[in-house]
């Protein structure tokens, strides 16, 4: 199955190990993300006031794309655009949402992009969550080489997946597909508080303290109920939970870290592929050891 | 903060103009106080969620000072809980875009070491500019 | 209130348990209730205005962590409880479901019983003889419910008294002479009022349950089904009256105007001497699902050039089917003009409620507009219906 794909900039460069697990982890399952060309920002945390149309702009670009993709037939009747990052699938699906419940606005942002070809509605924004659910999660079972049955995972949703409601890939107080994947990768859920608690998103550039007492609460949650490692689909909320463990263990001494994967590197090990496909260089804690104690015996 | 509530032309003009810039009907909030219970963020602000939305209601334009509004990531836990359908992230922002229209902005990233600034990635600047700066 | 009352009657036989509520409004309204909210909290029960944001398990001693705002002083509680007691709303039973579509009752969108009329008729259903009470109406405390079944054995009484039953005499009929006894009207009344007579085998309308839509005389081909006050005659008529006059260059628009909602539009327009289009004629009909396509196709034989169906709000109806039955009549009319030529936009149906008069009229002005741009219908065309 060949279908598009939108990276954004963080799986170009903070979270390449996020984009190399999920590439190599579909292949097994015979799915094809199919770069989108020309591909720009996906206009990152969608704007809210009711008058600014100029920040939805950048979203439908990328769904001009999508259209051009089906013509030149580098997909074959896809519209349907693939996210990875939760970020850029929330704030593509709101720009879609509101360009399609607003014929004028869309017509608006169609006459000011008059060189590009006409945006018709159409295009579908996905995560790949819901992919691998429509395909069936029982699918991957049957690839799983590496059985992790061993290992407790606590799924971390954040917001962007769930949140709000007509966003979400899922139930916005009691999410599932996350916890489904889990158990189909063969992986042990835990049942946790935090899985959808706020990670504190950008504020960690301006309110670092902020964030990091955030981590703090969410990482011991998960250690409270017994996770082994927590997954995660946003490279936001990986960089404040994975790579602010620093913080965390300057201002508390006594923490005990946790490392934080994809969700598709949790894919590419049980698969069984060889490990440059995991990209673990770019996990600041690193999994190798409870992987070597729980799934590499 | 003031001690006293004056309710005028400007009072009725500020909550018409958040009302629009929001899209949110804010006269529904009825102080449930569910959105400040669950505010990931509450502890850090100095007047709650739900304290930003009666102030809104009564148009004190003194809510452009509180810290709150910039400390609401939009995490929208808020949204999906209200029980009048709100979704206070949208006044947030409202709030937000009063100020930053006067080309008032609420970061500077010189403001911070060089290093710090390096460690972060590309999204979280991104993000952080686009919502906090004008 | 009924948390007020369970935590009170805990306290009393435990008054060493610490006992909070969290509420969003106190709305002790009844008789005594204010007191009875006084006494909780002189006996130390402590009342926090704010709803409840988050219910947690503490991992490690399997407490519950509560996070709520206290509005109040404008500070969050996060604390830890040994147990929370959800104060749900009310919900009318699963098992009423069975009751209501046995006796086609029907629901409020709040999802209790609907009352004939909130104020005149709070006790009565749009069932003559069926009467409500108690929480099958909506949330309500003892003493209501037992005011409310009172009110309601008393209406009882009275039609229990009557050595006749009364009913509304908007209903359909039979003429015995007419019907065939082909069954083809049997299972299309939602009421189930039409049955077959065994002994005549003829069809039969039981006046007891029949309400009144019409509904059920666009199945009968042979116009047998027949309704008191509006009759098929009397619709002929009617039409053949409104177009008796129209002049060689004129056009006429029927509004066929429901007598609940349609038709009261239209009078308040008139009322307000609000304009539009003269070329309209309105014929008053209990529900526009009772015009059958026959009607229509002899209005636009004699004369019309388009027509208007006009009912309730599906929502707000008292016949919320008619919509439906009005489509399919109107299905079977479009069949008709296709095959002459005519254009099928020429018939709509819409919906209006009481107060919106502009929508009236924009719906008929609409219409007149359009009619000058579509080919005028040809005497030819009309004779081929
Ligand atoms: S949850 Fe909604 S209604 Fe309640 S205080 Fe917050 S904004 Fe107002
Ligand atoms: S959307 Fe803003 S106010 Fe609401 S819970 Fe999240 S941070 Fe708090
Ligand atoms: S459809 Fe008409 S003719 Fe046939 S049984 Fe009913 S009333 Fe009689
Ligand atoms: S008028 Fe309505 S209720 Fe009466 S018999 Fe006909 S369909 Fe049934």
């Amino acid at each position: 199955m060949k279908i598009p794909y939108f990276p954004g900039c963080s799986l170009k460069t903070s979270a390449k190990n996020f984009e190399i697990s999920a590439i190599s982890s579909a292949k097994v399952l015979g799915i094809d993300f199919v770069e989108i060309p020309r591909w720009n920002c996906c206009g990152v945390v969608s704007s809210l006031s009711s008058d600014d149309l100029m920040h939805h702009l950048a979203p439908v670009r990328n769904f001009v794309r999508v259209l051009e993709m089906n013509k030149t037939k580098m997909v074959e009747n896809e519209k349907r655009m693939l996210t990875l990052c939760s970020m850029c699938y929330n704030t593509l699906k709101r720009s879609n949402q509101r360009v399609k419940n607003n014929p004028e606005e869309l017509e608006s942002i169609n006459n000011f992009m008059y060189r590009e070809e006409e945006y018709d509605g159409s295009v579908e924004v996905i995560h790949y969550l819901q992919l691998l659910d429509e395909i069936g999660f029982s699918q991957m079972t049957e690839k799983v080489k590496n059985s992790l049955e061993n290992l407790n995972v606590a799924a971390y949703y954040g917001c962007m997946l769930i949140r709000p409601k007509e966003v979400g890939i899922d139930d916005a107080e009691e999410p599932e597909i996350f916890e489904k994947f889990l158990s189909a990768l063969t992986a042990k859920p835990v049942a946790w508080n935090a899985k959808k608690r706020c990670c504190g998103s950008y504020l960690t550039v301006n309110n670092k303290d902020v964030v990091v007492d955030l981590a703090y609460g969410i990482l011991n949650d998960a250690r409270k109920n017994g996770a082994d490692l927590i997954v995660t689909a946003c490279p936001l909320c990986a960089f404040n939970l994975d790579n602010r463990q620093k913080n965390v263990l300057e201002k508390h001494p006594d923490f005990k870290t946790i490392p934080v994967l994809y969700f598709t590197q949790l894919m590419a090990i049980a698969f069984g592929l060889d490990e440059k496909s995991f990209g673990f260089e770019l996990n600041y804690i690193k999994p190798n050891d409870v992987l070597k104690e729980k799934v590499f015996k | 903060m003031p001690k006293k509530i004056v309710i005028n032309d400007a009072s009725e003009e500020f909550l018409r103009k958040i009302i629009e810039l929001s899209g949110e009907v804010i006269t529904l909030c009825d102080q449930c106080g569910t959105c400040s219970g669950g505010c990931p963020f509450v502890e850090e602000m100095d007047i709650t969620p739900s304290q930003l939305m009666r102030k809104v209601q009564l148009g004190q334009q003194d809510v452009l000072e509180s810290k709150t509004m910039w400390l609401c990531a939009t995490c929208n836990t808020c949204t999906v809980r209200c029980p009048r359908g709100l979704d206070l992230s949208k006044v947030a922002e409202g709030l937000r875009q009063v100020v930053l229209r006067q080309a008032i902005d609420n970061l500077d990233l010189n403001n911070y070491p060089k290093e710090e600034i390096k460690e972060l990635p590309q999204i979280a600047i991104i993000a952080a500019i686009r919502k906090l700066t004008s | 209130m009924y948390a007020t009352k369970l935590a009170s009657l805990l306290k009393q036989v435990k008054p060493e348990k610490e006992i909070y509520i969290f509420y969003t409004d106190i709305r002790a309204y009844g008789k005594g209730f204010e007191e009875y909210y006084k006494k909780a909290q002189t006996m130390g029960i402590k009342y926090i205005r704010g709803k409840v944001a988050e219910l947690e398990e503490n991992p490690e001693n399997k407490k519950v962590i509560l996070r709520a705002e206290d509005t109040l002083s404008r500070q969050v509680i996060e604390s830890e409880f040994d147990l929370v007691v959800l104060s749900t709303g009310l919900q009318l039973s699963n098992s009423s479901e069975k009751i209501i579509n046995f006796l086609k009752l029907t629901k409020s969108s709040d999802g209790f019983l609907q009352e004939a009329h909130p104020k005149y008729k709070p006790v009565d259903t749009n069932i003559e003889g069926v009467f409500i009470a108690g929480t099958a109406q909506g949330p309500k405390d003892i003493p209501d419910t037992v005011a409310q079944a009172s009110a309601a054995a008393a209406r009882s009484m009275v039609s229990l008294a009557q050595k006749e039953f009364q009913v509304d005499p908007m209903l359909a009929y039979v003429h015995p002479d007419k019907c065939d006894g082909c069954g083809d009207c049997l299972n299309v009344c939602p009421k189930d009022a039409i049955v077959m007579n065994k002994e005549t085998g003829k069809a039969e309308v039981l006046e007891a349950l029949c309400i009144g839509c019409g509904a059920c005389l666009p199945s009968c081909s042979k116009e047998a089904l027949d309704f008191h006050g509006y009759t098929n005659d009397q619709m002929y008529a009617a039409i053949q009256g409104v177009l008796d006059q129209k002049k060689e260059n004129e056009t006429r628009i029927i509004i066929f105007a429901d007598d609940t909602c349609t038709y009261r539009v239209a009078d308040a327009v008139g009322i307000r001497k609000m304009k539009y289009s003269e070329d309209t004629r309105i014929i008053r009909v209990p529900s526009s699902s009772r015009i059958s396509p026959n009607l229509m196709l002899y209005a636009f034989k004699e004369g019309a050039d388009a027509i208007i169906l006009g009912d309730c709000v599906k929502k707000s109806s008292r016949f919320p089917w008619s919509k439906e039955m009005t489509e399919k009549s109107l299905e079977i009319v479009n069949e008709k003009l296709k095959s002459a030529g005519i254009d099928g936009r020429r018939v709509v149906f819409s919906e209006f409620s009481a107060g919106a008069l502009n929508y009236f009229l924009n719906i008929v002005n609409g219409m007149a507009e359009n009619l000058k741009q579509y080919e005028r219908i040809k005497e030819t065309q009309r004779k081929e219906l």
